[in-house]
Order: C-alpha cells, then sequence, then structure tokens
C-alpha cells in the first residue's frame, strides 16, 4: 500500500481527518460515562435535552414519524407556555434531538452513542421498537442512562427493576392485552374455540401467553397458532390453516395493518366470519378498518388504553382536540390516527409530569419521579386507566379495554 | 524542457515517493493507535464499524472489482460471519474461537453458493447473488432457535482486560481494527501472481480467458470463497463493538450500499474500501443532522456523482489528479506511475 503514493496519502488524510472532524470531542466530557455523581448532564439553567431513536424510513417510517411527531407537538406546547418547572425553582425548555434508525438494533446502538457522547442527553425516552430496545438497553443500564417510556409494548422492559433499573416501559403490555381478549371469551360461558395468528417473535409470543392466561380454567380452548414474520408479504395460506378448524374466534395477533387487513378479508372469502379479535396497534379506524373494508365484518373487537382522534365518540374530547391541533402545527408531516401518534402523545405528557415531580434535579431524581407517579389517567388515556409507576415487576399504565366496533365507533364493552 | 532542466531524475523521484510514502503510513498508523485513548466511545465505535465494513467491502472487491463478477450477497456472509460469533459468544467460547468459525462457516456458505452460481454469466450469476439475502433474511428470522428469530441476539463479549487499564470500547477499537488490518494484509497477500492476474483475465473478458486455458470457474469460486470469508470475517468484527445482531441488520440494502461504497471508493482499491466503508458510516451522521432518515438519498446522488465524475472512484479520481499535477511538474513524455 505505501508504494502507491500520491492517491494513498491523499486517501489515508482524507479518512483521518473526517474521522477525527466526525466525532469532536473529548473522552471524559461530560456525560460520557456517569454514576450518581455527575449530577445533570443534558441540563442547563433554562434547556433539558432528551434523545430519541426512531424508525424514520423504511417500512415503519410512517409509525416512528407518528410517534416522533406526536412528542415533538407535545413538547412545544409544552414550550410555548413557559417549559417545564422543576424542584430547583428553574423553568427550562425541553430540548428533543432524535435520530433514525430505520428499525435496525445496529443503528439504534450507533444513535445511543451520538446521544449520550455527542449530544449528552438527560435522558433517552421512546426510543421505538423492541429489538432496538433490547440492544440498548445492556448499555443504557451500564452507563447509568435513563431508558425510560420505551415505545414497546413488551414487559422485559419494566419487568425486572433490579437487573435494568434505568430502564422503564410506559404502556399496557401485550400480555394484558391478550389477557383481556381471553377473559372477554371465557366470561360467555360456553365452550369455544379460538385460533391465533402471532409474530413469530417476543412480541408474539406474549400476545398468546396472555390469551391462554385468559382463557385458563375456562370453556374456552385454543384451536390452532400460526405464525408470520413482519416482512412476509401475506398471511394468505396461514388464515387457510387457520380457517380449516373452523373455531369461533380469531385473535389477529398481528402488528402489521396491511396483514391485518388482508387476513381478515381472506378468511371472509373463504367463508369464515368469526369473531375477530385485533391487535391494539393495528385496529385504527381510518388506517386500517375502513381501508380494509373491514366495518361490515359482524364482530370485530380490539382493546385499546387511549382516545383515538379518528373514533367519532370522542370528537368533542379536549385532549383529542389538543393532540390533533398541535400536531397540525408542530409536526404536520406525522398522521395523528396512526396508534403510535396517540401512545406517544401520552408517553410525553406523562414524560413531563415526572419531571416536573423530580425531588432533585439528577437522572436518579427522573427514576425516582417516574416510580412515584400515580394518576387516574385523565388526557388523552380513556376513563378508567390509571398510571402506577411504583409497581416493580409492571408498566406504568394498567388496565385495557376491550373494545366492540359498532356504528363507525369503537365502543367500550363493560 | 528539456530533461537537464527538471529537478531529479526519474528514479530518484520515484525513490523519494516511496520513502514519503512509508512516512505517511507511520503517521498514520501512530495516529490509529492513539486515537482511542483520546476519542469518545462513540468515535472510537464509528471507527471499529468503519474497519469492519472495510473487510467486506474489500472482501466484495476481490469478487466484483477484480473478478468482475457484480454480487449481492455480501450481506448474507457478513449476517453468518455475525450469528456464528454470536453462537460462540453465547456457548462461551474464546473470541479466537468465535472468529474462526465465522470465517469458516461463511466460507462454506460461500463455496456452497458459488459452486452452482459460477456456471451463470453476468447478470444471471448477479440475480442468483441476489437470492441469497432475500432467500436468507426470512431463514434467519424464522430459524429462531439459532438466531433468536426476529428479537436478534445480544452477544457481549471481549471486555477489556485488567491488564490494559483500557475501557471496553477502547479494546474493541484495537481489536477490530488490528484484525483488520491483518485481513487487508492477507488478501494482499493472496491477490499476487496468477490468481490477481487469472482474475484480470477472467474480468476482462471469460471467452477470451477460457480460450487462452484460464479455468475460470476454479478461479471464480476461489473469489467468491475469498469474498465470502472476509463477509464472514466482517460479520465478526462488527459484532464485537456493536454486541447486538438482528435480520434487520442484514436486510437486502446492507448489499447494495456495500455495493455502492466499493464504486465510490474505487473496485479494486485496498484504501477505496476504507474511504468506501467511511462514506457508507459517517455520511448519515452528517445528512441526519440536515434531514433525518433521507441518508439512502444522499448514498445515491454520491453514487451518481462518483459515476458521472470518477467512475474509478474515489481512489482513482484522486489517483488521476495526483498524475496530473505530477505531470504537469515534469516533461511530457515521462510518466511518473
Amino acid at each position: 500500500m505505501p508504494s502507491r503514493g500520491t492517491a494513498t496519502r491523499i486517501a489515508f488524510a482524507v479518512v483521518a481527518a473526517s474521522v477525527l472532524l466526525a466525532g469532536c470531542g473529548g473522552r471524559g466530557s461530560t456525560g460520557s460515562t456517569s454514576g450518581s455523581g455527575s449530577d445533570a448532564p443534558g441540563i442547563t439553567g433554562d434547556t433539558i435535552t432528551i434523545g430519541s431513536s426512531y424508525p424514520l424510513s423504511g417500512p415503519l417510517g410512517a409509525n416512528g414519524i407518528a410517534a416522533k411527531g406526536a412528542a415533538v407537538a407535545y413538547f412545544d406546547s409544552v414550550n410555548a407556555a413557559g417549559g417545564v418547572k422543576m424542584a430547583d425553582g428553574k423553568t427550562r425548555k425541553i430540548k428533543f434531538v432524535f435520530y433514525d434508525d430505520g428499525y435496525d438494533p445496529a443503528k439504534a446502538v450507533q444513535n445511543y452513542g451520538k446521544l449520550v457522547d455527542s449530544d449528552h442527553v438527560f435522558a433517552l425516552f421512546q426510543t421505538f421498537g423492541t429489538a432496538p430496545n433490547l440492544a440498548i438497553m445492556k448499555k443504557a443500564n451500564a452507563d447509568k442512562v435513563p431508558q425510560v417510556f420505551v415505545h414497546a409494548g413488551d414487559a422485559l422492559f419494566s419487568m425486572d427493576r433490579t437487573a435494568n433499573p434505568w430502564t422503564m416501559g410506559w404502556q399496557p403490555t401485550y400480555e394484558s392485552e391478550g389477557v383481556a381478549y381471553g377473559k372477554s371469551l371465557a366470561a360467555q360461558n360456553k365452550p369455544m374455540t379460538v385460533a391465533v395468528l402471532r409474530q413469530a417473535d417476543t412480541l408474539g409470543e406474549v400476545f398468546l401467553k396472555g390469551i391462554q392466561e385468559g382463557i385458563a380454567g375456562s370453556k374456552v380452548t385454543i384451536a390452532k397458532v400460526a405464525t408470520y414474520t413482519p416482512k412476509d408479504p401475506t398471511v394468505d395460506s396461514q388464515i387457510s390453516t387457520l380457517a380449516a378448524t373452523k373455531a369461533d374466534a380469531l385473535f389477529m395477533a398481528v402488528a402489521i395493518p396491511p396483514l391485518m387487513i388482508s387476513g381478515i378479508n381472506h378468511a371472509a372469502t373463504l367463508g369464515w366470519k368469526p369473531t375477530v379479535f385485533m391487535a391494539s396497534m393495528s385496529s385504527s379506524i381510518s388506517q386500517v378498518v375502513e381501508p380494509g373494508h373491514l366495518s361490515s365484518y359482524p364482530n370485530l373487537f380490539t382493546a385499546s388504553f387511549v382516545k383515538a382522534p379518528d373514533d367519532p365518540q370522542w370528537a368533542n374530547d379536549q385532549a383529542v382536540a389538543d393532540l390533533k391541533s398541535q400536531m397540525q402545527k408542530s409536526s404536520p408531516d406525522a398522521n395523528p390516527n396512526i396508534t403510535n401518534a396517540q401512545w406517544g402523545y401520552g408517553a410525553a405528557t406523562s414524560l413531563v409530569d415526572a419531571l416536573k415531580g423530580m425531588k432533585t434535579v439528577s437522572r436518579q431524581g427522573l427514576m425516582d419521579a417516574i416510580h412515584a407517579l400515580k394518576s387516574d389517567g385523565g388526557g388523552i388515556l380513556l376513563p378508567g386507566i390509571t398510571m402506577d409507576g411504583s409497581d416493580s415487576q409492571s408498566t406504568p399504565l394498567h388496565g385495557i379495554k376491550v373494545e366492540r366496533f359498532t356504528n363507525g365507533s369503537w365502543q367500550i364493552q363493560k | 524542457m528539456t530533461l537537464q532542466d527538471t529537478a531529479m531524475h526519474p528514479l530518484q523521484r520515484a525513490g523519494a515517493t516511496r520513502v514519503a510514502g512509508f512516512v505517511v503510513a507511520a503517521v498514520a498508523t501512530v495516529v490509529l493507535v492513539l486515537l482511542p485513548l483520546w476519542a469518545t466511545p462513540f468515535m472510537n465505535l464509528q471507527i471499529s464499524l468503519i474497519a469492519a465494513y472495510a473487510v467486506a467491502i474489500r472482501g466484495l472487491g476481490v469478487l466484483t472489482g477484480h473478478a468482475g463478477q457484480v454480487s449481492l450477497a455480501q450481506s448474507a456472509f457478513f449476517g453468518v460471519g455475525a450469528y456464528s460469533a454470536a453462537y460462540a459468544v453465547d456457548h462461551g467460547w474464546p473470541a479466537a474461537v468465535g472468529l474462526l468459525l465465522a470465517v469458516v462457516v461463511a466460507s462454506l456458505a460461500g463455496v456452497l453458493i458459488a459452486i452452482p452460481a459460477v456456471r451463470l454469466r453476468g447478470f444471471a450469476f448477479g440475480i442468483l447473488t441476489l437470492a441469497v439475502p432475500v432467500v436468507g433474511v426470512p431463514l434467519a428470522n424464522r430459524l429462531s432457535g439459532l438466531t433468536g428469530g426476529a428479537q436478534g441476539k445480544t452477544a457481549v463479549s471481549l471486555p477489556a482486560p485488567e491488564w490494559s487499564g483500557l475501557a471496553d470500547d477502547q479494546w474493541h477499537y484495537y481489536v477490530v481494527v488490528a484484525i483488520a488490518a491483518l485481513i487487508f494484509l492477507l488478501v494482499h497477500n493472496l491477490l499476487t501472481g496468477r490468481l490477481s492476474r487469472a482474475l484480470d483475465l477472467l474480468r476482462a473478458n471469460e471467452t477470451v480467458a477460457a480460450a487462452m486455458g484460464v479455468p475460470v470457474q476454479r478461479y471464480k469460486v476461489m473469489a467468491f470463497t475469498i469474498s465470502a470469508a472476509c463477509g464472514g470475517a466482517a460479520g465478526w468484527l462488527y459484532l464485537v463493538p456493536v454486541q447486538f445482531i438482528s435480520p434487520d441488520s442484514l436486510q437486502l440494502t446492507l448489499s447494495i450500499s456495500l455495493l455502492v461504497a466499493l464504486v465510490v471508493g474505487g473496485v479494486r482499491s485496498p484504501t477505496g474500501a476504507v474511504v468506501g466503508a467511511a462514506f457508507y458510516v459517517l455520511l448519515p451522521n452528517v445528512t441526519d443532522k440536515i434531514t433525518p432518515g433521507r441518508s439512502y438519498l444522499f448514498f445515491g446522488i454520491v453514487l451518481l456523482i462518483v459515476l458521472l465524475f470518477f467512475p474509478q472512484g474515489v481512489t482513482g479520481g484522486l489517483r488521476s489528479l495526483a498524475g496530473r499535477l505530477s505531470r504537469r511538474r515534469s516533461e511530457p513524455t515521462t510518466a511518473t506511475e
């Protein structure tokens, strides 16, 4: 290589220079490794810096943009009203820094490095997706960086406070959603069979575990379970297999809206119209039910814990109106009707509540404030949903409501 | 201008160039050795990634740049290497065993795919290599016992040893950069003499090469295997700092990006492989600050610019630039390269 002359020389120099420039900043600057002593990286007299990583491109791009857009909108509205008043008497504005990871866990890890080492964020908020969060979790806990209100429904982010004290979920787990569906079937107290189509990963496993728990000891049994992967173009063959069981109910634990639509329609073409339970992240009226022409389906159920802006029953709700107007103003490219936007908005309100509730302005103080969060829902949360951050084995939000599609709206079932 | 007017005799000039080259290489080495002691963990992560991808790109260069066979399968070998490495970590095997496993398994996969593939030419060969990651990713998703499925696998290995006094990210940097440099040296030594000339002939015109008695299929398989072995090693190198692998990291877009990086850097140049890898890793840092999520758009734009103005890649472009500058200093008939 040395004998290749000038080109090599210049290339070496360019690469070395660009690498040096790309990083900037040296080792040991605030926040690169933190212990309880380095009280507040990411905090100045008037700003607090929060970071995140979302899929802003690729197949989940719209979902990432929706969640990010909702958070940005809420933070903008809080900043416009002056900021967050904190325990030390200072009022701070939120600076929200985020990067795209395309749902690639390796990119999420790199974004983590950027956020912590270059941007010196105070905490990670609403990092998106189970696999990216799993990739980040080890590093975040080793570095003692809060990884809060992760945008994923897997219980393991909140289950083990000893192993992962700096990580915390927000929304009710997918397992609890499965339990709710199972219980609603069991409550009918007659022999029934249910077929399940689930994602071939932990997300799907926990949905299945949930419904098994919900029907335990009842007259309901699982007829068959089929699996799909998120990149599958169709689930027709899985639906055909399940249709052969002629089960009374079908649990579509499907996180991908186009697959939800095509799967349910395929069941109809096979002449099979069971009671369908739609996973909460793919049951939006405007994104799934209407485009999929599912409104004529006899028995459609889902579960939810937030108010959907595209549901006519919330047309006059103040929180929903605020969400819509704030997102229109701050994030016009984000779609408020995508469920991730509603979850993102709700989590943003919880973060601001936690920031207000910090007794000391430090990373540990934030975790303590989150564990102390208690409320009876309100805002974008459905009536009856409660928040309790002290439960050491669960996500802060408790309760999820089974809803039935009736007259163009998801009606909460008692 | 006469010969007597030039400052240096051409032979002296060549000698001076070589000395200057060694000096620059020495300086670069010193910089690389001292850098992680000063750089942030994020910078060390980035450089380790550049080293890992450079190995993958150099491997691809052997097949696509030297042998002239465009391949889209490199992400699959990268994945095989990374999963083999994760497997070794799971079973508590030493890191060196993991590296060996990654290289061996990827090479075997390479040979298996190469044997049918080399019967095809050009476009058809390319399509077959396209099928490898397209089939491989769903396979990785389904074989969850082996791969952890769509969730992926965490694989924490190579903690910094006590005696070094280094942080993990610094140790990973040294391990990855040193092994990458060794692999580059190995490839350099492989590509000498008969193999290199055969691949050049093969690239220029397969029919003529066969007519000249070059065992075309055998050399294609060889190039494919070297390429796959590099891909596998790159997967191991990648796992060291990132410590996580999942099918999401192995999409077809990675193969395409590696090809783009290869072309941008220079298809037959080892330096080009490093430049391409730096481009792939660092460009999103810059463009994400301007408009997040659009890095692929910028990859495309840079590729277009390179293809239009420097078809030999950045290193080729620099070389002709350097050549033109040197030529202006000497008489018209003396070439300086």
